[in-house]
């Protein structure tokens, strides 16, 4: 009795006036954010209020230069829709949240945010495959649909989730397309770099590997780098040297793409460069594109609406959109609001089975989007092209 | 509310990890920055055995303790070596080699693909079968957990096992003249702590249903020793604060209305600028006791 | 073996950058006794003035390389008068200082982000058109003969000050015991003020220079940091002329190490040759 006694009073010396405020005055914010998140729940009905629909994508830390991107693309996607009258007349609310890999673990908690509290119609995510894995299964439970606009056929295997779709191409017909030109060219002994750290690069380089053997490209060499924020390929590169390969291959983006590219460029001189649309990056050109003139790679072709595209993303941003899922962002969200419109603003097991139904509709990423029964989206063989650079742009290679 | 389920779950992972390492560098003294190694191992564990051999989560629990035992045992023993700064850098040193194995040793853990479509807990006793199916049900388990441990680890300190770890956090030396074997107590708590933190991610993998090696980076084990020292060192009520509080804090910051070009980074201005004033204003930690 | 001098020269080459991060950082270090997180992000500081400056406003190179190594002296001066000093006034234990300079790191990645977005960008103005130097058949780039010079030339600097002047000797004094340095009459705060401008000035110009030789963006000042470190315990913590042997010896294992066992091992069996040699000398390479 007098221990407890003895710690209430030593319990109250240690709580100085400070620290109680500090935690007071986060435990308040929470709580009243939650309370006002609560009213808004209750008072939320009619038709004049706002569709919510959210996003994911890698804004801080790992990733965060191809998810502010594709931020972008979702954004230009939103503000078009609201400029001509919403969806059935409601404007839509974009709900941008912030998954990386270095901080994977609030992965679970921005969903259940979004989809509990935010009580979102649909989401835009993730960037990369592995946030969108961790969330699979609470948007399956909360019966809220997901497109996803990058991620990989390793992602549905294992567990086929119903709510989640994808915009992405599959990766395959851009390796293909890359080694039938490395077969035109003659590029018979080829060194692999394997990139390592996000779930995609694996992916992609196993493609780029087991497809070598049917465009006659012999992996004289596999090399794996060793964690994701290395730029110091060098000594990997010195390696390469020594073998005299015809080219090498790798998949790169707009953050590995110039010191790769540079130092190959010294150390192994004219050996072709080979990539795929990851490395096509509009904003790494601008920073080194006299390097990037060894470099040859498969990307999506221009399609019919392309071109305007560009335009308007132009128009509200001022650059060129720098990388493929920045489309397929935009897709992804134009899709969710047509769909929306066609369950006049209704979610769940609705718009779900709108979504699975989605075909032929016209994208900027690609000239018919059709989703097949696991969600992906159906990549014709012809796709992509192969682009080189020359004289700071990019251009088709005939 | 499946949000707040979902937070508490998240405190209570990280509040055991939180209670695990404050036995060793709150209470022994030892500046370790390995414990996210010892939380991936167990997480590893328990997702390698239900997913490719279907053993039952509980016994996965158990051999994740065994396995992370014995590799703390030899980095305990490479680790008492050294003092100090030498101690902290070792550690980190074994952290990064660990995640290298995670990443790496593709055969095992499949590598930045990572290990999805981990199963539930369940247990059962001839007829009767019980499966963990909702997040209610896990938070139970969880809670569960985090109160034996927290349990045990008072237990740990107030016994004259504790005293000696204290003791040894104040003056090695001193300690080792009465013929204490200072070797044996420094490894038997980091064995400990490490088994503790494997439960912890026995959890995680089972909760999340995927783990990927880059949850366990070198990043995640000072997050954990931010919420010791936030929490405030040898104080097993501040890691349980800090824990909550490193939880929470994010969460909060996600209802600030901010524009949303720059409201993630915005967030992460706000988050460093909150650790900083806490730090300035109590360097000893929520609750904290031990202010050198 | 046409490896061989690329090998070497490769080496080199990463041990000149992990010198330059961690001359600053093991200075820091010495007087302070703190794991400093921010070092790494205030190199990043620098460079991005200097991108700001020299690149987007077109100044003149000297001049952008003078302002991004003052703003970067002037960051860490500013870090240490308002979190690091009122916290060691507070008698604050190490952890508390790490957590701090944890916060001010998160806080100061992301600023940077606000400001200059998180896409990949580089100082040159054409990226290519960079001398190039062949030694046996290896390749140098005439950036990275600037690191490696300035490496030398700045540890020799600090090796001589820390030696010879008045500073110097108050550094060391502090470094190896502050309270005894406070009862002899120096003004400790003071002397760790200029310290954090110092070494924060040569994290700049480190932030500078890898950014001329690869590039920059906001979250590469971490694995910056993790080198600083290893490379000042490797070399002795505190001791100067350790820490710029360290980092060639991490230099060279790193390089050797991929050269014989494939890359993707590289970070564990450095650190595992970390973990052995301190096993053996755990005072760093130097006697002390």
């Amino acid at each position: 009795m007098i221990n407890l006694f003895y710690k209430i009073s030593t319990l109250k010396k240690y709580m100085t006036k400070t620290a109680k405020i500090i935690i007071g005055v986060v435990v308040i914010v929470l709580i009243a954010w939650l309370g006002y998140f609560y009213k808004k729940q209750a008072t939320q009905m009619g038709n004049t209020e706002p569709i919510k629909i959210g996003s994911i994508f890698a804004l801080t830390g790992l990733g965060a230069s191809q998810g502010e991107q594709e931020l972008k693309g979702v954004q230009l996607a939103v503000k078009e829709i609201n400029e001509a009258g919403g969806i059935s007349g409601r404007q839509i609310e974009l709900i941008s949240e912030d998954v990386s890999l270095d901080k994977l673990n609030v992965a679970g908690s921005v969903a259940h945010k979004l989809v509990d509290i935010d009580k979102v119609m649909a989401i835009v995510g993730t960037t990369w495959d592995e946030p969108a894995q961790a969330i699979l299964p609470i948007i399956e439970a909360a019966k809220v649909p997901m497109v996803g606009q990058n991620q990989t056929r390793a992602l549905k295997k294992d567990n086929p989730f119903n709510y989640f779709f994808s915009t992405w191409y599959d990766n395959e017909v851009g390796v293909r397309e890359l080694l039938s030109y490395a077969q035109k060219m003659r590029l018979k002994k080829v060194v692999i770099v394997r990139p390592i750290g996000a779930g995609f690069y694996q992916y992609v380089s196993d493609k780029i590997s087991s497809n070598a053997k049917e465009f006659g490209v012999e992996i004289i060499e596999d090399i794996n780098l060793n964690n994701p924020t290395v730029n110091d390929f060098r000594t990997d590169l010195a390696k390469i040297k020594i073998k005299k390969p015809d080219a090498v291959i790798i998949v790169l983006n707009g953050f590995t793409g110039c010191p790769f590219l540079k130092q190959a460029g010294e150390i192994i001189g004219n050996v072709p460069v080979l990539s795929t649309e990851g490395s096509g990056d509009y904003y790494a050109l601008s920073q080194c594109s006299k390097s990037m003139e060894n470099l040859y790679f498969s990307y999506p072709k221009e399609t019919s609406e392309y071109a305007s595209f560009v335009e308007r993303y132009d128009k509200a941003f001022g650059a060129s959109p720098s990388t493929p899922s920045v489309m397929t962002a935009y897709d992804a969200l134009k899709i969710i609001a047509k769909s929306l419109e066609s369950t006049n603003g209704e979610g769940g097991e609705k718009l779900q089975k709108v979504l699975a139904q989605t075909k032929s509709y016209k994208g900027v990423s690609l000239n018919d989007i059709s989703f097949d029964e696991l969600g992906f989206v159906a990549t014709p063989l012809d796709a992509f092209e192969m682009r080189t650079v020359k004289d700071g742009k990019f251009v088709k290679i005939r | 509310m499946e949000y707040l389920i979902h937070l508490t779950i998240l405190f209570a992972i990280y509040g055991i990890l939180g209670l695990s390492l404050n036995l060793v560098v709150g209470y022994t003294g030892l500046l370790s920055v390995t414990h996210a190694a010892f939380y991936g191992i167990g997480a590893y564990a328990t997702a390698i055995l239900l997913t490719s051999f279907g053993v039952n989560f509980f016994v996965s629990v158990l051999a994740a303790i065994i396995v992370s035992a014995v590799i703390a045992l030899l980095i305990g023993l490479i680790l008492s070596k050294f003092d100090d700064d030498y101690y902290a850098l070792a550690s980190f040193g074994f952290n990064i080699i660990i995640f290298s194995v995670f990443l790496n040793w593709q055969e095992l853990t499949r590598g930045p693909l990572g290990i999805p479509g981990i199963g539930k807990p369940s247990f059962g006793i001839s007829n009767f079968q019980f499966l963990i199916s909702n997040n209610l049900e896990f938070l139970i388990l969880a809670l569960l957990f985090l109160g034996l441990i927290y349990f045990t680890s008072r237990f740990i300190v107030n016994s004259s096992f504790g005293r000696i770890l204290k003791a040894i956090r104040e003056d090695e030396k001193a300690i080792q003249i009465f013929g204490y074997n200072t070797l044996y107590y420094k490894l038997a708590i980091f064995v400990i702590s490490a088994a503790m933190a494997s439960v912890a991610g026995s959890l995680f993998a089972s909760y999340i249903t995927f783990i990927d090696p880059s949850s366990f980076w070198l990043m995640e084990s000072i997050f954990i020793l931010a919420i010791v020292i936030l929490g405030g060192l040898s104080n097993l009520k501040g890691s349980l604060l800090g824990a909550l509080f490193l939880i929470l804090l994010p969460e909060a910051l996600r209802f600030v209305g901010m524009p949303n070009d720059i409201a993630a980074q915005m967030r992460q201005v706000i988050y460093g600028v909150i650790l900083i004033l806490l730090m300035l204003y109590r360097p000893q930690g929520l609750a904290g006791e031990y202010k050198i | 073996m046409d490896i061989l001098p690329q090998l070497i020269l490769n080496s080199v080459i990463a041990g000149a950058i992990y010198a330059l991060v961690a001359l600053g950082f093991n200075l820091i270090y010495g007087a302070t006794k703190f794991f400093n997180m921010t070092h790494g992000v205030i190199a990043v500081i620098g460079a991005y003035a200097f991108l700001f400056f020299g690149k987007t406003l077109g100044l003149n190179l000297f001049l952008s390389v003078f302002i991004g190594v003052a703003t970067a002296a002037i960051a860490g001066y500013g870090l240490d008068k308002l979190i690091y000093l009122p916290l060691r006034k507070r008698k604050a234990s190490n952890m508390a200082l790490l957590i701090a300079s944890l916060g001010a790191f998160t806080a100061l990645q992301a600023i940077i982000a606000i400001l200059f977005t998180s896409q990949f960008q580089t100082l040159w103005r054409n990226y290519s058109t960079q001398k190039i130097y062949e030694i046996y058949g290896g390749v140098i780039t005439q950036t990275q003969l600037i690191i490696l010079i300035s490496g030398i030339l700045i540890t020799a600097a600090l090796v001589l000050s820390l030696k010879y002047t008045l500073f110097g000797k108050m550094v060391r004094a502090v470094s190896d015991d502050e309270e005894a340095a406070k009862i002899i009459g120096i003004n400790t705060n003071k002397i760790i003020s200029r310290v954090f401008i110092i070494g924060s000035a040569i994290a700049g110009l480190a932030g500078i220079l890898i950014g001329f030789d690869t590039g920059i963006e906001p979250t590469m000042g971490m694995s910056l940091l993790l080198k600083g470190v290893i490379v000042s315990v490797i070399g002795g913590v505190g001791n100067i002329y350790g820490g710029f042997l360290g980092a060639f010896l991490l230099g060279f294992a790193e390089n050797f190490g991929i050269w014989k066992i494939s890359g993707e091992w590289k970070d564990a069996i450095a650190f595992a040759l970390l973990i052995i040699f301190l096993l053996f000398r755990p005072r760093g390479i130097m006697k002390k």
